[in-house]
Formats: C-alpha cells, sequence, structure tokens
C-alpha cells in the first residue's frame, strides 16, 4: 500500500475510484459527527483512569496497584531500558570498590578510595626474636617483614654462612644476600597478597 | 508529549552515569594512575599495538611531529621474547679481532673532526659492566653525558639494547646524587619530562621506540657539567651446540623505510634533522669523521661448572680467571669504538648437557625457565626430501661484502642439495624476482643455471623485504617436500611488524631460517622470522666463512626435528608459560621455557613429541628438587617474555586490550615497554637559562655498512 | 517519581563522590619540588629505617626518589615500582658499615611534580628505626619541601 504524505496532491492523480465514491468520502472526511458529551465525557474518564494507573501506584479508590500489575502496565521497551540501566549502575559501583589488583585485566587503574582506609601493618617482637616466615606459601599473618629484618639477615651474614633455613625466605635452599634483598623488597611493598 | 516516568526515570539514571563516564575519561588525563586508553594503539593493518611515535625525531628543536599526547603513531610493540634462547642458532657472526685505528684525530676531546670543524658530542662515554650467572645476565650501561658547549643543551641518543632485556632499574646522577627515575605509563612520562625540560629541570627520559632500539633524552644540562645515566637490565643468554653467548649491541644499523611509513627509525646525516620523515631518527657521522664517544665493557662471568674455552671475535679483549668457573673478560683499551656488536663466547665442561631448571620465588609467587636440551635419538635419523627457497636481500646496505658473502652461502647450499630436493632463488630490494616461475629440481643443470642467476645479483635500491616474504610463500607447497626458506639479509628495515605479521599469516607448513650478514645487523627482526618461521638463525660477520656456516646449516638440517612438544609438568602447577606455542627441538639447539609455578615439583619432567611422524616421549632429570639452581631475576626476565609474548600476538590477532595488559605488566614488574618509560627529574633546583638547544648524538655507520647508500644527506 | 529522583541522586552523588579526585598536574599549571625526608634518631646512630610517604591531596606525582646526604644513605632507597602508580610509597634503607649518622639526618629526598594551585599536602609515617644492632629505636621522621634557591 503506498502511503502518500499530502492527501491533497495525491488523492486526486492516485484514486481511480469512481467520482461518487470520492466524493462521498470526502464529505465524510469534511463532517464531523456528533458526540453526545455524556459520551464525550465517559470516554475522557476511561482514558484519564488508564493513563493514571500507568503513572501511579494508585487505583481508583485510592489504593495500591499490585506490583505486579503495576509492571504490566509498563511499556516493554521502557522496563527493558530501566532494567539495562540499572544493571549498569549496579555493575559499574561494584566495580568501583573491587580491589584494584583484580581488575587489573580490565585495564583500568582507578585508585581505590578504601585504599586509603586500609591500615598499615603492626609491628611487634624485638630484633632477636625476628623469625622471618618463608615466603612461599605465603606470609606468616602474626607479622610481618621490614627493614629490620633484612639489615639484621646482612648483618648476620656479614660474619659468616647463615645456616638456619628460617631466614631462606625465598626458598632456594641457602642463606645469602638474595634473601635479604627478597626481605627488603617485601618490605617496601605497597599491597600485600596482591599477585601480578 | 509528557514523557512517561520510566522514560524520565531511565533518563536520570543515565545521564549521571554518562557524566560519570565522560568526567572519567577527561580526568584519566590528570590522573596519577591512568586508565586503559586504546587511542594510544591507534589500528592499522600491520599491527594494533602502536607505541612509538614520541614525535621527537631529533632535535635543533624542531618540535615533536605529533605533539604531546596526540596519540601514538603506528609501529608496533613487538616485544618478541627471549627468541634466542628457543632458536636454534646456526652461526654468530665472528670476526678477526680488528686493529684499532691509531690515526684517529681528536682523541681526548669531547669533538667530532670534519675537515677543519670541529663538532662536539654530549656522550662522552659509555660503561657496561655484565655480570653472568648461569645463563642469566645482569647488566649496567653507564651513559655519561657531558655539555662541552656554553650554553644548556638536551641530549638525544637513540641506541640499541638487546631485544630480550628486561629494563628494571633506572638513575640518574648528577654529582654526587643519585636519583632513581621511576617506571610510568610512556605518555606520562613523556609530559613529565617536557614539563621539566620546558621549566629548567634536569631530567632524563628512556623510551622504547623498537625492541632493541631506545631513546635516552637528558634536558638542561648546563655549561661543562656531567649527566650520567644508569640503566640495568636482566636477560638470558643464548645457547647451542655446547656454547653459550652473550651480545651487547653498540650501534643502531640504517634502516630502510617503506615509503609512507613514519614509524620506522629513519638514518640521516649528521645535522640533517627531519630528513627521513620518520618520528625517530639516528644520525650519523659521515665517512673519516669520529666522535670520542667510546665504550668499556667487562664481563664477569660465574659459570658454575669449569669454563672449558672462550672466544670473542668481534673485540681486542683481556681476561682473567680468579677460578676454573669463573671468567672477567674487558674490552682492549685500543678497541673502544662503539661501531660493532660485542659478542663473547664461552664453552662449559661436560659433554652430556642435562636439561636444566632455574626457578625464583617471591612473594608473587614462584617463575621458572627450563632449558630442555633434544635427545640423542634423533641424531642418526636422515631427513626428508626438501624445497629450499633462497632469499636474498639485495638492498643497498648489503652492497659490498654483505651481498658477495650471501651469494657465496647461496652458491654453496646450491651445491649441497640432494637428489630428490628441489630449490627457488629470490631476490628483493625495491621488488621481487626469481629464478623461474618454479621452483627447480636439484639437478646439475638446474644448479648451474641458478649459480649464474646469482652472479648477475647485486646490491642496490630500498629494502621491501615484504615483497621477499610473499614472493618465497605464497607459491604453491610441495606436499612431497619439506620446505625450507632461507632468508638471507642485514635486516635494517623500519616495518619489523608488517614483515612479521605477513610472515605468520603465509607460513604454513614451510620452515623459515634467516641468516644475518653484517656486523651489526637487526638481530631483533631475524630472531623473530626464525621464531614465528619455527626455524632458526645464523649470523654472518662481515669477516666469516659463508660457504662454512651454509655447510653448518646443512648438517644440521640433516636431522629431523622433535616437533610438536608437549611437557608434562609432574607435580608442578604452572601457568602463563611462554612461549605458548612450543618451538621444534632441533639437535643441538635447546628449547626454553619460562612460566610460573605454584606447589612442590615432581621429580621427573615428561616431554612427548613427534619424531619422523611418530610419537615419542622423552623423559627430562630435571634438578627440580635442587632448588639452588635460582636466580632472582626471572621474575623480570618472566615479564619480559610475556610482553613479548603479548606484542607478537598483536602482530596477527588484533586485540585492543592487548597493550592495556602489556601497559599493566610492564608497571607490575616495574620494566620498560612500548607502553612505559622511565622518567627522573631533579626537582631541587630549576636551571638557569632557556631550555637550550637539543643535541643529538651522532654515530658511526656499523662497520662494513656502506653510509653512500643508507643514510640520507641534504 | 519523587523516589526514582532520590535514586538517580543517590547513585549520582556517589559516582560523582567516586570521581571528585584532585587532577593531578597539568602541562603549564605545574611545579617540581623536592621533599627532603629526615630522620631524627637523636644520639643512636641510625643503621637502617622504613617509612611511609603519602600525597595526601592528590595533587603531586613522584618523579624522582634520590639517597640521602650521608654516605651510608646515599644510594637511593628500596621502594616498591607499583606503589608509585599510587602516588603512595614505602622507602626503606639500611647500611651494615660502622660510618652511621646520628641526630637528624635527611635519608632521602622525592621529587615530585605537584599542580600549581594549591599547596603539597603530604604524609609521612615511619614504621622502622633500627640502631648498628638491629635493635628496633625511638626516632622522628619529618619531611619539608626544600625551598628553590
Amino acid at each position: 500500500m503506498r502511503i502518500s504524505h499530502n492527501h491533497e496532491e495525491k488523492d486526486d492523480a492516485d484514486l481511480q475510484a469512481p467520482a461518487e465514491l470520492v466524493s462521498a468520502l470526502k464529505r465524510l472526511a469534511q463532517e464531523r459527527p456528533f458526540v453526545p458529551p455524556t459520551v464525550d465525557e465517559v470516554v475522557f474518564r476511561a482514558a484519564q483512569q488508564h493513563l493514571g494507573k500507568v503513572q501511579s501506584k494508585r487505583t481508583e479508590d485510592g489504593g495500591r496497584v499490585p506490583f505486579i500489575q503495576f509492571l504490566r502496565l509498563i511499556p516493554r521497551w521502557k522496563a527493558w531500558l530501566a532494567a539495562g540501566t540499572t544493571v549498569i549502575a549496579i555493575a559499574f559501583l561494584v566495580y568501583q570498590f573491587f580491589p584494584s589488583e583484580s581488575r587489573r585485566t580490565l585495564g583500568v587503574g582507578f585508585r581505590n578510595p578504601l585504599d586509603f582506609a586500609r591500615g598499615g601493618p603492626v609491628r611487634e617482637g624485638a630484633a632477636s626474636d625476628r623469625t622471618p616466615a618463608p615466603m612461599q606459601g605465603g606470609l606468616s599473618h602474626e607479622r610481618r617483614l621490614d627493614i629490620l629484618d633484612a639489615f639484621i639477615l646482612a648483618k648476620r651474614l656479614q660474619g659468616g654462612p647463615v645456616q638456619e633455613r628460617r631466614w631462606d625466605v625465598n626458598g632456594d635452599g641457602v642463606v645469602d644476600e638474595r634473601d635479604v634483598r627478597a626481605i627488603a623488597v617485601e618490605a617496601v611493598r605497597l599491597d600485600k597478597g596482591g599477585r601480578s | 508529549m509528557k514523557p512517561s516516568a520510566w522514560t524520565c526515570s531511565a533518563l536520570i539514571t543515565l545521564v549521571p552515569i554518562g557524566l560519570s563516564i565522560v568526567l572519567l575519561s577527561g580526568c584519566a588525563e590528570n590522573r596519577s594512575v591512568r586508565t586503559a586508553s586504546v587511542a594510544e594503539a591507534p589500528p592499522d593493518s600491520a599491527a594494533i599495538l602502536a607505541p612509538g611515535g614520541w614525535g621527537k625525531g631529533v632535535p635543533n628543536s624542531v618540535p615533536p611531529k605529533h605533539g604531546m599526547g596526540s596519540g601514538l603513531s603506528s609501529r608496533t610493540a613487538g616485544v618478541v621474547p627471549v627468541s634466542s634462547e628457543e632458536l636454534w642458532i646456526i652461526a654468530r657472526g665472528s670476526e678477526p679481532m680488528i686493529q684499532p685505528e691509531k690515526d684517529t684525530p681528536g682523541s681526548g676531546e669531547l669533538m667530532a673532526e670534519i675537515g677543519d670543524q670541529e663538532v662536539p658530542m654530549p656522550l662522552k662515554h659509555t660503561d657496561v659492566h655484565a655480570s653472568i650467572s648461569g645463563y642469566i645476565g645482569v647488566v649496567q650501561v653507564t651513559q655519561q653525558f657531558l655539555n662541552p658547549y656554553s650554553s644548556k643543551i638536551e641530549a638525544v641518543y637513540v641506541f640499541p639494547l638487546p631485544h630480550n632485556a628486561a629494563i628494571n632499574e633506572f638513575i640518574m646522577t648528577i654529582g654526587e646524587r643519585r636519583i632513581r627515575g621511576i617506571i610510568r605509563q610512556r605518555q606520562d612520562a613523556q609530559r613529565i619530562y617536557q614539563e621539566a625540560k620546558r621549566q629548567g629541570y634536569v631530567a632524563s627520559l628512556l623510551t622504547e621506540e623498537l625492541p632493541n632500539v631506545f631513546m635516552q633524552s637528558v634536558a638542561n644540562i648546563e655549561p661543562g657539567k656531567e649527566i650520567d645515566v644508569d640503566i640495568r637490565y636482566f636477560q638470558t643468554l643464548a645457547f647451542a651446540d655446547g656454547w653459550y653467548e652473550f651480545v651487547f649491541p653498540m650501534v643502531v644499523g640504517p634502516r630502510f623505510n617503506p615509503a609512507g611509513m613514519k614509524a620506522g627509525i629513519g638514518a640521516v646525516a649528521r645535522g640533517a634533522s627531519g630528513l627521513s620523515g620518520q618520528n625517530t631518527e639516528v644520525q650519523y657521522l659521515k665517512p673519516g669523521e669520529r666522535s670520542t664517544h667510546d665504550v668499556s665493557l667487562t664481563v664477569e662471568l660465574d659459570a658454575g661448572v669449569p669454563i672449558e674455552e672462550f672466544e670473542c671475535k668481534s673485540h681486542q679483549v683481556t681476561h682473567e680467571s680468579a677460578s676454573p668457573e669463573k671468567l672477567t673478560v674487558s674490552l682492549g683499551s685500543a678497541d673502544r669504538l662503539p661501531n660493532r656488536d660485542f659478542v663473547l663466547r664461552y664453552r662449559v665442561a661436560g659433554e652430556q648437557i642435562k636439561s636444566s631448571l632455574l626457578t625464583s620465588r617471591d612473594e608473587r609467587g614462584g617463575y621458572f625457565t627450563l632449558m630442555l636440551y633434544p635427545p640423542k635419538d634423533l641424531g642418526p635419523l636422515e631427513r626428508q626430501a626438501l624445497e629450499l627457497v633462497f632469499v636474498l636481500d639485495c638492498s643497498g646496505s648489503m652492497s659490498g661484502r654483505p651481498i658477495q658473502q650471501a651469494k657465496a652461502a647461496v652458491a654453496r647450499g646450491l651445491r649441497l642439495l640432494q637428489p630428490g630436493d628441489s630449490f627457488q632463488i629470490i631476490n628483493f630490494s625495491v621488488t621481487a624476482s626469481q629464478l623461474g616461475p618454479a621452483p627447480l629440481a636439484a639437478t646439475p643443470e638446474n644448479v648451474e643455471r641458478g649459480l649464474e642467476y646469482l652472479s648477475a645479483v647485486e646490491g642496490e635500491g630500498g629494502t621491501m623485504m615484504l615483497e621477499g616474504v610473499k614472493a618465497a610463500l605464497d607459491f604453491p607447497h610441495d606436499p612431497e617436500r619439506l620446505r625450507f626458506v632461507c632468508f638471507l639479509t642485514d635486516g635494517y628495515i623500519g616495518n619489523e611488524a608488517e614483515i612479521l605479521g605477513e610472515i605468520h599469516r603465509r607460513l604454513g607448513p614451510a620452515r623459515i631460517f634467516s641468516f644475518g650478514i653484517g656486523s651489526a645487523v637487526n638481530r631483533y627482526l631475524l630472531d623473530h622470522i626464525a621464531q614465528l618461521g619455527r626455524g632458526a638463525v645464523a649470523y654472518l660477520g662481515p669477516r666469516d666463512n659463508a660457504a662454512q656456516i651454509m655447510e653448518d646449516f646443512f648438517v644440521r638440517i640433516s636431522h629431523p626435528a622433535l616437533t610438536d612438544l608437549a611437557i608434562d609438568w609432574g607435580g608442578l602447577q604452572v601457568t602463563e608459560v611462554f612461549p605458548q606455542k612450543l618451538p621444534d627441538l632441533f639437535v643441538g639447539r635447546p628449547v626454553v621455557v619460562t612460566g610460573r609455578f605454584a606447589g612442590s615439583p615432581d621429580a621427573t619432567i615428561r616431554v612427548s613429541g613427534k619424531m619422523a611422524g611418530e610419537m615419542t616421549q622423552v623423559e627430562i632429570a630435571a634438578p627440580v628438587n635442587d632448588l639452588t639452581s635460582t636466580h632472582p631475576g626471572l621474575p623480570s626476565v618472566w615479564a619480559r617474555m610475556k610482553i613479548a609474548e603479548l606484542a607478537k600476538r598483536s602482530l596477527y590477532e588484533p586485540n585492543r586490550e592487548l597493550p592495556e595488559e602489556i601497559k599493566q605488566v610492564a608497571l607490575d614488574y616495574g620494566l620498560m615497554s612500548a607502553f612505559t618509560a622511565f622518567i627522573a627529574v631533579d626537582s631541587s633546583r630549576p636551571t638557569a637559562g632557556s631550555e637550550g638547544t637539543t643535541v643529538p648524538v651522532a654515530v658511526p655507520v656499523p662497520e662494513g655498512v656502506k653510509y653512500d647508500t643508507t643514510v640520507k644527506e641534504k | 517519581m519523587a523516589q526514582i529522583l532520590c535514586l538517580a541522586a543517590m547513585v549520582f552523588g556517589l559516582a560523582a563522590g567516586l570521581f571528585a579526585q584532585s587532577a593531578a598536574p597539568e602541562e603549564g599549571r605545574s611545579r617540581f619540588c623536592a621533599v627532603d625526608i629526615y630522620v631524627d634518631s637523636k644520639a643512636t646512630p641510625l643503621a637502617a629505617y622504613q617509612l611511609e610517604f603519602v600525597v595526601t591531596n592528590g595533587v603531586a606525582r613522584i618523579v624522582g626518589i634520590e639517597g640521602g646526604e650521608h654516605a651510608a644513605f646515599h644510594e637511593p632507597p628500596f621502594y616498591d615500582p607499583k606503589a608509585m602508580q599510587h602516588e603512595r610509597v614505602i622507602l626503606a634503607a639500611f647500611n651494615t658499615g660502622n660510618k652511621l649518622p646520628s641526630g637528624k639526618t635527611r635519608v632521602a629526598t622525592i621529587h615530585l611534580q605537584a599542580a600549581d594551585n594549591g599547596p603539597l599536602q603530604c604524609e609521612l609515617k615511619l614504621q622502622a628505626a633500627g640502631n648498628a644492632a638491629g635493635v628496633r629505636i625511638a626516632a622522628e621522621a619529618s619531611f619539608e619541601e626544600r625551598k628553590s634557591p
């Protein structure tokens, strides 16, 4: 069916109906049928009610429309748009609070506001009691290594080989300057437990 | 029409999110932690990674061609892994000791003599100190910049480093003060540097232009003042046929860049900046010109086992041994001109070379490097019939000795062909041409035809290697023969990414062997061609016996390889193993694999593969329980290999996430990459005066390379 | 309708708050400054230190780390490269030699690029200080922006 945008121009050219029919149709378009006021009012109120149900949860009697029924009144495309927007918003918020290390592959390096909320390590113990835990398998949760551990090991190595295996923090079977460096690197590491 | 409630709510929710995203994008440029910026890598047909293009060009206050923050030009990151360990290196390129020139002018002064004109150079000296333990080296490079002018200058120096170097430390020394540089995203580092330079602060910036070419910029060097820059890197050494090899490249060879390319490395005469149209340029001294920039180099070797033999045919050296396992080699005082690669080879005791495993653990977990040696069983088996395709680079840079060597090698190869083999000869410069429309059977008559065709080949014109690649790989493959393609070239091109991408796309069942000819060849390209082509690489110095090297090649390919390798790691829980695709295992050449591990290592690692068409399993009794085999540099080496693998993938697997992944790995491990850079600023005191003149460091043309056919002049 | 507006306002406010971080220095509107880090070990020779330095108002970036004035701490200290990306860093160094500083000593200098439009706000926390025997000692850490000559 061909749709014309300019009925006045196209009508005469396109219609091939009998002239009497054309005239009758034109008269019909020009005439305005009489609609009784009561009918008009009924129609108007019904339309208001319909629109009112969509825009509010209140029913005709002032009660609340059940949520399920309310949802059914929503045009489908609007519902999908709202749902998608909500999902995006939630994902975005979750993403913001996710640990930075886990976001690495997504390639976004936002500074997590929670970073500054994390407390620093607790230092305990005298130097002579220092017993660095082996680094393989994770650090001891009792105490974190700091630079004094590296220093003590370095001093001890100056005096000769160190046999205590607890100082073999890199697990290579030997206690040497590599362990010193490993302790120092661990001491200055900012994020504990992260993996690259 | 009045919008519905849901429309309003959707808009109200979308708008703040949209604004947030816009804010984020806008703020990202100003943050200390940058987001991924896909715009940094404008895609092109050759590579998705586009790291280079700082746009500085070189000097004389020529403003950067692209300006800061304008995005990166199209050039690949191409940071391919420690290829030498995975490659079968047939020959290394040896030269007899070079007699030092005794009549060099200007010695003792920071000057270059050009006829009656003396031109000062801002790079006084480079000191290299390498410490090798096992097969991992830690190398410290100190560049001493000195301003001989009466006003401030910015020194810019384009120089090479091994393409598998994992650079993780950068220190700027001003007088007695040492300032450690910070690894940052490349664009951030560049902006910081430019701003520091503008405000008069002494600053240093190190960027990667290509995987084996770097640019060092030092701003606001005051008259008479010296600024030292220390760079430290880890690297693994190549090993084959019982010999380890340490290479320190000293000069970037002049590259040919195809028309339309701007992301290459331009080769221009001293003072002729901007002539090449490339974003990065190397200025070369003319024949007869000399600067007094010299190099000192010391290698301290602790092999752990007795060192039986060593050789350095590229330079005069002195040596001393504190014990049978240790060796110290130093450059002779009279042989310090940086115009060719330094190559040190050494052999350790023990005929029965065993597979070895190096490990390292830190707070991030375990890292390993496994060196696998082929079993002896491969030896007696004979090879299949071959279809040999010789591809000669006949460009201008090959003119003279290099093309003569290439022709001699091919001629020897033709004579070594066996009945049943076939061959083709292709030569390329600006275009490619070939002996015939199809490979010829290796009959005596055809071999004579080939020799005659070869004799007419000369070196001239540009280096359109792409044409050679297409010609070598595009014609139909003979299923009855193994196609071996032999590339003979100096590798002096700027479009490595394009070449490697084409090889990956067109390789098929062929194998590619690359022969690097010259004193300072593009090892990055040649190693990668061989790696991608599942072949091997050989290096021929100007005075090497090319025929002998070709004979060695034929001996090696006479035995089949163990193909389709698979490794059963036993108790080791391995992840992120590189290379992801294991190369073939040839006789005399190990395969080196690196990765991460967790758990307890088992006693046996099992390797399976196909040998002459049949599945075979080999047990490698690696000393996995002997945890004394460690090295602290392994994490950096692993990270560098991961970066290289990601960059290699970008050549043929367009993926916009790869640049960001590379950047993150580089930042996590504090490594240089195409997307990161080192920056150091002395913000304690601004220097007086304007920014000063930018002075590029002009370098000598590599020995054996003709200046006239490779360097652009005004 | 009101409920939806409130929800949207919460989302927007939260998102805006998350992104309400000061812009890092931009070209033409930044300055470079050096912050000297001091450790005062009083009369006890200082052999090792570890401290945490943070730029708290997000207007500066670390562009270099320099060693201290005394030979014992002349080399740039240990630091975590990853931490640099967050302008928060732990610095540490030690010396096993006999010639150690005492009193107030500049142990390191942090070079910064800061935005031009505001004061630098930093925090410094001394995490450990030790004497030649490796025993933890009481010490005070302080910092001072170096004045340009």
